[in-house]
Order: structure tokens, then C-alpha cells, then sequence
């Protein structure tokens, strides 16, 4: 691989100046200890190819957490002129709208009446995990799904999966207006017809954890955050809708990108001009895909509450439990942003990105008007957890975004050779993390040691400015999809 | 090789030799932070196209458990050769997933550049009998390649898990 030149700007900030086709700089954030990792990766090569898409503004964006993906790098952020620019399935990645949602109840972690074990177990009952899982709800008809990919979380509280009070705490209340079922393949309606309300396999996970540090009391209670709080952490997409989804577009915008004679470094990377009908298209299937993600954890969302209910036999005032916030990490958003002192129509592409947006943004709730965006960034299933808020930086420097977990380091593969010799199980059980899961490969693929320090990655960012720290969870109980 | 509809390649794929390529190290796993890289390798491109889908169902279940009860005829085409071989797993991987089926052997009946048509055969997924080993998502574009190395012909594919 070519040695790509990197400057380094500030404490946290580096660039790879424009060379070749490349037609704006890249620019990571990371601190010295973690660029060296990532030097080693093949991402910093991903952030240079992204930096030759048409109507790219800025900068070419990557934060703490990259790592080498397909196309474009995870942990990437990229915002493309609406005029001149384009919009990329790959820079979105197949399960659209993977995302996380943190979950906040009145129970206090040490005075739990049973064992967290009885709890996992209540929930991994409840929803179902594992490689193709489905069956959590009836099939669905292709009508009812066009439904869920038209109106998201708002459907399952329709039907009766959760409040409507939930929809606040949701990232654009759970529904992207202008979702378009019709152009979505029948292939795709297949995939998802049973799989809604279920966990899926991978990185997916549920946590239950437990709050262990506060850095920003006032705005941890804004939230309903306490110390030693329990809260849940819930990672999951669009499942096999979204992947479908993401397959046959990338099909569609290969053969835009040769009739619109965009050059690509790679073909994962095939890309539509945002205006034109492929890109709309695209536009409209994808924000169908991210629906089904929110309606996705609302309905699971609403298995865990029902089985916490009848595990702990507590009252819902007595369990306090609702979301803290709703995020998604893969994603492609027309928003309204100040760049070169004018205001901006841009679409930003977050893969493996968190939005990040500061105090005052009209898109968020009331309550977190003053605070600014909760931002969740869990780490890996042994480690811990953290929720911060985005910040006026982030508005300026990237485009309101941040980073979305600590990043891997290790392949899954090379993780689970690895692991080869440990008692997983009870490597995590030492560490005071009960484990659940459906397969035990996901457990090896995941283990701490295949990703980067959380707590550092995390550092990174706060130092940066591009979030504030509030607090920070331990997980003690994790299924595994 | 030529272009379809001038001149088409039959060739007969045995099982044995499926069973063969299985033992022997026709394809490895290479590298890749987050997803799965898979290089594999084949004496011609027919048997290329027929060992990728056979680690495909390596990577996917415990095959070894898998039987023949059922054959499901593929029909493929694609702009060019790389884009023949993402289509043809891609088909494969879909049937797989939607229909709850694991493969176990596939057979190339016609076969050029831009188009294939072949059959595979196997079982439905049964949790009593089958371990799935990963859920694999799709199979990408991402650095897709085929290369002539002289007496080999190899590829190369990275699959989103």
C-alpha cells in the first residue's frame, strides 16, 4: 500500500493532504496512541478514496473509533453538496440505521432483589437472538411492512409496543419523512417479513449495565441518569430488510456511476448524484430501511419492559424505565448545516458515525434543548460504556457527528483464534459480566481484546471537543446475538 | 472464453470432486478488521466459481451435515467476470437466507463470462442437525478480484458479517 502523507494539526486532529484524485483533504481525529493503530489499518486508504467523490464539502471525516471496512471506512463521515454531490449506499453499509438505544430505569444496580442472571435469562426468552432470528411478531404482509417502513417506531406504538412518550427520545422521533416502499424490491419485503423485534447476530447485543462514574451531574440528571443507576444499552439495525435493501442498490448505483461517469476507486464505493432519480430512489429506500431499524427497537425495547415487569414484579412507576435516546450510526441525512459562514443543505453519511448535535438544535426534545444530543458510545462487552452530548464544536468541525463505539482492532477471525485457549465465559465472568448468547463465536468475536480502549476513544473526542463526557456504565449482564 | 451466445462452456462437475476440494485447502480467510475476506483458489474459472460458493457454504454451516435432498437451478448474468462471481454467491446467499436452506454441493452447467447457469443441492436448515456458524449479511463489491497466476486462477471477495 502507498504511504499516504499525514499531517498532524492539533492534539487530536490530523490530515491527509489532497493528493491525486482526491478532491478534499482527510481529516481523523485521534490522539497519538490511537493514530498509530489506526496507521496500521488499511482505513486511512478508505478516507482518501472517499475524498474523491464528487461534491464532497470539507473534509474527507474519520473519528477515533475507524477501522477498515468495505468502500468506506467505519467510523466515517462524509457530507455531500445536495447539488453537486452524491449519496452512497456503501457509505451507508448494508444494515442501515444500526444503531444503539440507552434505556433508563428508577432500579439502583446494588439493590437488584434477583440475580442479574434470572434477568438476562427473562430477557433472552423474550427476544429472539442468533444468526437469521425471527419470530418475535406474526410474519408480516408486504402491506403492514410497507407500513412499519413508512411511519418506524410510530407503527409498533400503534401496535401497542411501547408509549408514545417514547418518540421524543428517538432520533427524528423514530420516522425519516419521505420513505419510499414502492421502490423497494420484493426480495427485500422477504427478508424482513418475520424479522422485526429481533436481535439479529454479529455485534449485536442487549447490556444491562450499570452506572459507575457521573463527570456532568447536572446534565446526567436531565436524563434521568443516577450513580449506580441500572440502565440497558440495545444495539441492533434493519436486519435482513436493510441488507436487501443496501444489496440491490448498490446493483443500481453501479451501473449510475458508470452512466454518470463518476470515477470510483473501488466499487463498493458506487454512488448516484443526489439529484438524480437513482440517488432519490436510493434515498427513498434507505429512510424505508431506517424506519424498519426504529420500529425494530421499539418493538424490542418493548419485550425487554415486559419481561423486566414480570421477572422483577415491580410497578411501571416503580421500574421508571424509558429511553434516554435513540441513535443511529449508519446513516445517510439531508441536513441544514453552517460551513464557510453560509448556511448549508448537505447530505451527511455516518457509517459507524453518531450524530452529534449541539445545545439549541431545533431537531432535538425540549429537555435536551439545554444540554445538547445524547450521544452513546459502548465499548465492548467486557469494558465499559459511555454517554456523552454533542457540542457546538461538532456543529462546526463535523458536521454535528462523533464517534459510535470503540473500533475494532482485531478481525473476528484473528479474535477468535485468540480466544482459542480461554474459557470465555469465565474470562468474562471475572471481569463481573454475565454473558447469554446464541452462538458462542459471536462471544469470541467480541471479546475486549479485538477492540480498541473505549475509555480512550472516548478521551480523544472529549478532548477534541466534538462531545462532553457525562457518564460512564459497566456492563453486568450481556446477550449476544 | 468467449462471450455467451457464441459459445458456451458445458462442463460436468462430479461430487467427488467437491468432496476433494472441501478437504483440500481450496480457499483461506484473509485479514479484514471488520468483515470476513475470503481468497479462493481454482485450476480454471469454472472450478473458481464453484469452490467460492463452496466456502461460502463452508463459512455459512457445518456442511458436513448437510445432505443432498434438494437440487435449485441458478441462473446468473452480470456485466463481467467479477461481477458474475458477486452475483452467483450473492443468488446463492439470498436463497440461502430467505428460504431457510443450507447448501452442500453446486454443479456449473453453462458457463462464460457474463452469465452462468448451474444448480446446488442440499437441505433445509434444521437446528437439531445444522450449526450455523455466522450470519453473513452480504457478500460485497469491496475489492472484488479475479486473477489468472499462472497455472491457478484466484479470487478474491470480502463478505459483510
Amino acid at each position: 500500500m502507498e504511504q499516504l502523507k499525514i499531517n498532524q494539526i492539533s492534539e487530536q486532529v490530523w490530515e491527509i493532504p489532497p493528493t491525486g484524485a482526491m478532491r478534499v483533504p482527510g481529516r481523523i481525529y485521534a490522539n497519538e496512541n490511537l493514530m498509530q493503530v489506526i496507521r496500521d489499518d488499511q482505513s486511512l486508504k478508505q478516507v482518501a478514496n472517499v475524498a474523491q467523490l464528487p461534491g464532497i464539502v470539507g473534509y474527507s471525516m474519520a473519528m477515533p473509533d475507524i477501522h477498515w471496512g468495505y468502500g468506506f471506512p467505519i467510523g466515517g463521515v462524509a457530507a455531500f453538496d445536495i447539488k453537486e454531490g452524491v449519496i452512497s449506499p456503501g457509505g451507508v453499509g448494508y444494515d442501515i440505521n444500526c444503531g444503539v438505544r440507552l434505556i433508563r430505569t428508577n432500579l439502583v444496580a446494588d439493590q437488584l432483589k434477583i440475580d442479574i442472571k434470572n434477568l438476562i435469562a427473562a430477557i433472552f426468552n423474550s427476544v429472539p437472538s442468533g444468526i437469521g432470528s425471527h419470530g418475535a411478531i406474526r410474519k408480516l404482509s408486504r402491506s403492514e411492512l410497507e407500513r412499519v417502513a413508512v411511519q418506524g417506531a410510530k407503527w409498533a406504538i400503534e401496535m401497542g409496543y411501547g408509549s408514545a412518550d417514547d418518540l421524543q427520545f428517538i432520533e427524528d422521533r423514530g420516522c425519516l419523512a419521505d420513505a419510499e416502499p414502492s421502490v423497494i424490491s420484493q426480495r427485500a419485503f422477504e427478508r424482513g417479513a418475520d424479522q422485526l423485534g429481533t436481535l439479529g447476530s454479529g455485534n449485536h447485543f442487549i447490556e444491562i449495565g450499570k452506572v459507575v462514574d457521573i463527570y456532568d451531574s447536572t446534565t446526567a440528571q436531565a436524563m434521568g441518569i443516577f450513580q449506580g443507576n441500572l440502565v440497558l444499552i440495545l444495539h441492533t439495525g434493519s436486519r435482513g430488510f436493510g441488507y436487501q435493501i443496501c444489496d440491490d442498490f448498490i446493483k443500481s448505483t453501479l451501473r449510475a456511476t458508470q452512466k454518470y461517469e463518476i470515477e470510483i476507486p473501488d466499487r463498493q464505493l458506487a454512488c448516484a448524484p443526489l439529484k438524480s432519480i437513482e440517488g432519490q430512489d436510493y434515498l427513498g429506500a434507505m429512510r424505508a430501511a431506517a424506519n424498519f431499524a426504529f420500529a425494530n427497537r421499539q418493538v424490542i425495547s418493548s419485550l425487554i419492559y415486559d419481561s423486566l415487569l414480570k421477572t422483577l414484579k415491580i410497578s411501571p412507576n416503580e421500574l421508571g424505565f424509558r429511553p434516554v435516546w435513540d441513535i443511529a450510526h449508519n446513516i445517510a441525512k439531508i441536513e441544514e448545516h453552517q460551513y464557510g459562514g453560509k448556511k448549508i443543505k448537505v447530505c451527511v453519511h455516518r457509517k459507524g458515525a453518531t450524530r452529534a448535535f449541539g445545545p439549541g438544535n431545533p431537531e432535538l426534545p425540549e429537555i435536551y434543548q439545554a444540554i445538547g444530543q445524547p450521544v452513546l458510545i459502548p465499548g465492548d462487552m467486557g469494558t465499559a460504556s459511555y454517554l456523552c452530548v454533542g457540542t457546538e464544536i461538532a456543529m462546526r468541525e463535523t458536521f454535528g457527528s462523533a464517534c459510535h463505539g470503540a473500533g475494532r482492532i482485531l478481525s473476528r477471525h484473528q479474535a477468535k483464534a485468540k480466544a482459542r485457549s480461554l474459557d470465555l465465559y469465565q474470562a468474562l465472568a471475572e471481569s463481573g459480566v454475565y454473558v447469554m448468547a446464541e452462538e458462542k463465536g459471536t462471544i469470541a468475536e467480541e471479546m475486549p481484546f479485538a477492540y480498541k480502549d473505549v475509555g480512550e476513544v472516548v478521551d480523544s473526542v472529549d478532548a477534541a471537543g466534538i462531545v462532553r463526557k457525562v457518564a460512564r456504565f459497566k456492563p453486568l449482564g450481556v446477550i449476544k446475538g | 472464453m468467449e462471450k455467451c451466445g457464441i459459445k458456451i462452456i458445458n462442463m460436468e462437475v462430479d461430487l467427488s470432486k467437491s468432496e476433494r476440494a472441501r478437504k483440500s485447502k481450496f480457499y483461506r480467510i484473509f485479514p479484514h478488521t471488520a468483515d470476513l475476506g475470503v481468497e479462493v483458489y481454482g485450476a480454471n474459472l469454472l472450478e473458481l466459481f464453484e469452490h467460492s460458493a463452496l466456502a461460502l457454504f463452508d463459512l455459512m454451516a457445518n456442511v458436513a451435515k448437510v445432505t443432498e435432498q434438494k437440487t435449485c437451478e441458478f441462473s446468473v448474468e452480470a456485466a463481467d467476470i467479477e461481477l458474475l462471481l458477486r452475483e452467483w454467491l450473492g443468488e446463492l446467499l439470498y436463497y440461502s437466507i430467505s428460504r431457510h436452506f443450507l447448501f452442500k454441493s453446486c454443479q456449473i452447467e453453462q458457463f462464460c463470462e457474463q452469465k452462468l447457469i448451474a444448480s446446488a443441492s442440499g437441505e433445509p436448515f434444521n437446528p437439531q442437525k445444522h450449526i450455523l456458524k455466522r450470519e453473513i449479511k452480504s457478500v460485497t463489491y469491496h475489492e472484488l478480484q479475479i486473477k489468472n497466476q499462472g497455472n491457478r486462477w484466484k479470487a478474491r471477495f470480502v463478505l459483510d458479517i
